[in-house]
């Protein structure tokens, strides 16, 4: 098992390494450059040679790029072209929101997916589950910053309960955690439905029920670990679902957080600023999606088979 | 079809099942009655989806409702009727009474348990035993049909399929039942491991002195293993009796069918005689003789009137009006 | 039927079964009720989108800032916008904007991923093992950041968004090609083909992509959905459409400002957007089923 882990965590970075890459050429061949954005409209000639000079613009690609990763290394994303802060220190700043709003966002998305999905199969085709279904087909049909709109409407405006955007306590945060979950919990409540389906039909379960289990046991031993192998695969793509949706929700309800930040950096024209946000958001999905399979191979045996069964029939050879 | 009481141990009378959906409704087991003394194996034989499956399930009241209906019936396992339980002493008596063997090892067990935990789980839940214990017991079973007891913290996955059966049957042994229902027990496994298979469920019951109902489709594995007989045919037992009386002398003409499909090592012809026709749609069963659309004897009487059980010689019964008119 | 039989197309197959296919994924298809309402409701919007110029009460971009913000009423269906604009027409017009994004960037999309997945899927060993590496990397950067970021990168503007959204998602339909493709690889008729010494550009595009083709219309009907509401998002952030051009998203932007004063200006483009991609994606299922009846239980 630690042997997989290093392998993978290995894996990864020319995974990294290529999405840095990636980035940066786009960046790079991208229209428009830094000179335009620092010194605004009316520049000379002179001075935005001397600015491109000063920030080896005029390099070849390679150097370029080789800089940028010397810089990386150090942690350090440059300065924004806009303000002149440094990209990191504007990042870490952010990134508490940022994480506030994502963990909760997938939280949310995996207890109400999960608990529909259940329901939903358990009283399959009885009104439960016509409900959910529909909810679930809604869900994945609307744009997510549409729906958080319509939250701001109904619970700020017509309701009051609510703040409808900005910075503050907890409250603040609601309407967007709920915008930014609906789209997996839509997701979330059909994965559920249809693997629990599958795994009460299964014939392990009769097997299990003509053990002399309850429904209960049976239902918590037998069905769960089941249904939840591909509920648990679901929950890690929601991740790129949260990750994404929040860059939106951030914009709309104006949470000053790294997915804000990104959109303000395209808007301007900040590379700088898009490519940080950019590496840092996918680096940390990688992270996650990282820890997601770790975690499947660990509970789901088959996959586990896989890696242990080198080692278990060194044993069994052993014994024999 | 009373037997001489004596040592009656189970007793089906009238069982019904009906799966129910909005389109239809399938009439898959019929009034079905029998009895099964202790120690004694029972035969149930037929064509796939005769309905002998679902007897076995509504047996251990393990039928999938919905769908599954019971209008009907009584199991009495030594005198106490099955059907009148609760639910919660109902799972007293699977498991530990009454196990079955499934049909099919590739599904029946559970892919993210290891095998050992699903032996021992069984153990655990009807006896009181510390889980050491549990776990001592299991790998015993697990040594018993064959397989090293060092393999119990394994997952079915890593089994072949001979061996996931094997663990299966050591599943249903493990607390030694007074009735065991084997489902097709050696369908789903290659030849060799047949007979091995076989073997096995045959010892084990001779030594816990297990009544058994086995469930197939196979004569040959009937002769080998059955003390009783009873032919299903579209959710009716139409013939029953000992071993003997059916396969000596076959009153049914669906039986003489069956017997006829059978290739025969002594017999010179060079085609086997197929029963001609169907099975009938168990949700559109034919009114009178289920079997008079395929019967090459049926007359209008057959298909006009139900038929009743007729009893041949002491304990032969048979479900056939020609038959009981003696016109054959 | 001997002339059936008889017609063949000029790679020898015959037509026939071609034809039994189609007609029995659409009756498959007609017999399943949503799918049938969701075709339905989406050839309406092709045809609002096709006529909706030519259907528009009033002149989607006149302004008339004596009735602006008006309410739905009688002569404006569905209201104003703040510049007097009427809302119906400007749904109506927007229409054709809001699928042509969505549909041609499935089309881009698409055949990158026809084009790499067959690659791929077809050659196998080191040619498959770089593009798949590739898509490991662009598929580590989740979809919608990967689509501001393209956007970001070209810069707004409607051509601009189709191509963002188009690009970001061919690595999914490379997968999905490549995966087909290699179930189909085995075939007998492929290694049939390769004996009668096709080149592998013929092998691959007359015989191996014909039969693995049908994951691919699933899934370009169900995308069209994600495309629409892939550019709305990003019209939003104001990395898409620009200004006059009345596509959908850009009106539930335009009525963001308004939303406490007058919500029906986010509201009705907002539904309109939803019961498109509602119908795509019921249909889609649908179609699914139909072309794959084994997955269905």
């Amino acid at each position: 098992m630690r042997r997989y882990i290093l392998k993978r965590l290995l894996l990864m970075i020319p995974v990294i390494l290529g999405v840095i890459i990636l980035v940066f050429t786009l960046m790079y061949l991208a229209p428009g450059d830094a000179v335009s954005v620092i010194l605004g409209s009316g520049y000379t000639e002179e001075a935005a040679a001397s600015l491109r000079e000063e920030l080896g613009l005029n390099d070849p690609y390679l150097v370029q790029l080789g800089r940028y990763l010397l810089q990386l290394v150090h942690l350090d994303f440059g300065d924004s072209w806009v303000s002149g802060v440094p990209v990191a220190q504007e990042l870490l700043g952010r990134a508490p929101r940022t994480l506030l709003l994502g963990s909760a966002s997938i939280v949310v998305t995996a207890v109400c997916g999960i608990s529909l999905g259940i329901v939903a199969a358990i009283h399959q085709n009885k009104w439960p589950d016509t409900v959910s279904t529909v909810l679930a087909l809604l869900g994945t049909s609307l744009p997510n910053f549409f729906f958080a709109l319509l939250l701001v409407l109904v619970f700020a405006y017509y309701l009051n309960w609510l703040p409808a955007y900005g910075l503050g306590g907890i409250e603040h945060y609601i309407l967007p955690i709920i915008a930014n979950s609906v789209g997996g919990i839509a997701m979330l409540t059909r994965q559920t439905r249809s693997s629990m389906l599958e795994v009460i039909r299964s014939d392990y379960i009769t097997m299990a029920k003509s053990k002399g289990l309850s429904n209960r046991q049976i239902i918590f031993q037998h069905m769960l670990p089941n249904a939840m192998i591909p509920v648990l695969t679901t929950i890690g793509m929601q991740f790129a679902g949260v990750i994404g949706g929040g860059i939106i929700i951030e914009t709309v309800f104006s949470i000053p957080g790294v997915g804000y930040y990104l959109v303000t950096g395209c808007n301007n024209r900040d590379y700088n600023v898009v490519m940080g946000c950019t590496i840092v958001i996918s680096v940390t999905f990688s992270l996650i999606m990282l820890a997601v399979d770790l975690l499947m191979a660990a509970i789901d045996p088959r996959i586990k088979a896989q890696f242990a069964e080198s080692g278990a029939r060194k044993r069994r050879r052993g014994n024999a | 079809m009373e037997t001489k009481n004596n040592d009656v141990f189970l007793s089906v009378k009238d069982l019904t099942v009906e799966y129910v959906t909005t389109e239809e409704t399938v009439h898959a087991v019929n009034h079905v009655s029998f009895t099964l003394r202790k120690g004694r194996t029972l035969g149930l034989v037929g064509e796939t989806g005769a309905g002998k499956t679902s007897i076995a399930k509504a047996i251990l009241r393990i039928l999938p409702v919905p769908p599954a209906v019971v209008p009907s019936g009584e199991i009495l396992l030594n005198g106490r009727d099955l059907m009148q339980l609760s639910e919660a002493e109902m799972c007293k008596v699977r498991g530990d009474q009454i196990t079955m063997i499934f049909q099919d090892p590739m599904t029946a067990l559970n892919p993210v348990l290891t095998v050992g935990k699903q032996i021992s789980e069984v153990i655990a839940l009807h006896n009181r035993i510390s889980k050491a214990e549990a776990r001592k017991r299991g790998e015993e079973m697990l040594e018993m049909v064959g397989i090293p007891a060092a393999r119990y913290d394994e997952y079915p996955g890593q089994f072949s399929g001979g061996m996931k059966q094997r663990v299966v049957i050591a599943i249903a042994l493990a607390c030694t039942p007074d009735l065991l229902l084997a489902d097709e027990p050696t369908t789903a496994l290659d030849v060799t491991i047949q007979a091995q298979v076989l073997d096995l469920i045959r010892e084990l019951n001779r030594k816990k002195q297990t009544s058994m109902i086995l469930i197939t489709h196979d004569m040959g594995v009937v002769a080998e293993m059955c003390d009783d007989v009873a032919v299903v045919y579209a959710g009716e037992i139409i013939e029953s009796g000992s071993l003997r009386d059916l396969f000596q002398n076959p009153q049914h003409p669906y039986t003489l069918g069956l017997f006829g499909s059978i290739p025969r090592i002594d017999d010179d012809s060079d085609r086997l005689h197929p029963i001609d026709g169907l099975p009938p749609d168990p949700a559109n069963l034919p009114s009178g003789c289920k079997f008079s659309p395929r019967c090459p004897y049926a007359t209008q009487e057959c298909r006009d009137q139900t038929v009743d059980m007729y009893e041949v010689t002491s304990g032969h019964y048979c479900r056939c009006l020609r038959q009981k008119e003696g016109a054959k | 039927m001997p002339e059936a039989t008889a017609a063949m197309n000029g790679r020898g197959e015959p037509v026939i079964r071609k034809q039994s296919q189609f007609l029995e994924v659409l009756k498959r298809l007609s017999r399943n009720k949503s799918a049938t309402i969701g075709m339905i409701i989406f050839v309406l919007v092709l045809l609002v989108a096709a006529f909706g110029d030519v259907l528009a009460p009033h002149d989607y971009a006149a302004v008339n800032p004596s009735v602006a913000n008006m309410p739905p009423c009688a002569e404006y269906w569905f209201g104003t916008d703040n510049m007097g604009r009427d809302l119906f027409s400007r749904v109506l017009v927007g229409c054709k904007w809001s699928l042509l994004i969505g549909i041609g960037a499935q089309v881009i999309a698409c055949f990158g991923g026809i084009v790499l997945g067959c690659i791929s899927g077809y050659f196998g060993g080191k040619v498959d093992q770089v593009i798949m590496r590739l898509c490991d990397v662009v598929q580590s950067i989740p979809q919608v950041l990967l689509n501001i970021t393209l956007a970001g990168v070209l810069g707004p503007g409607l051509f601009n968004t189709i191509l963002a959204l188009g690009l970001s998602g061919i690595t999914g339909s490379t997968r999905l090609m490549r995966s087909s493709i290699m179930t189909v690889r085995k075939r007998e008729y492929l290694e049939a083909a390769s004996a009668i010494n096709c080149s592998s550009f013929r092998t691959i595009v007359f015989h191996a992509l014909p039969n693995a083709f049908s994951p691919m219309i699933v899934s370009f009907t169900m995308s069209i959905g994600s495309g629409i509401i892939g550019a709305s998002e990003l019209t939003y952030l104001g990395l898409g459409v620009q200004a006059p051009n009345p596509e959908w998203g850009a009106l539930v932007t335009a009525g963001r400002d308004y939303l406490k004063t007058a919500p029906y200006m986010t509201l009705i483009p907002g539904v309109c957007i939803l019961i498109v991609v509602l119908a795509l994606n019921l249909f889609g299922d649908g179609l699914r089923d139909a072309m794959d009846p084994k997955l269905k239980k």
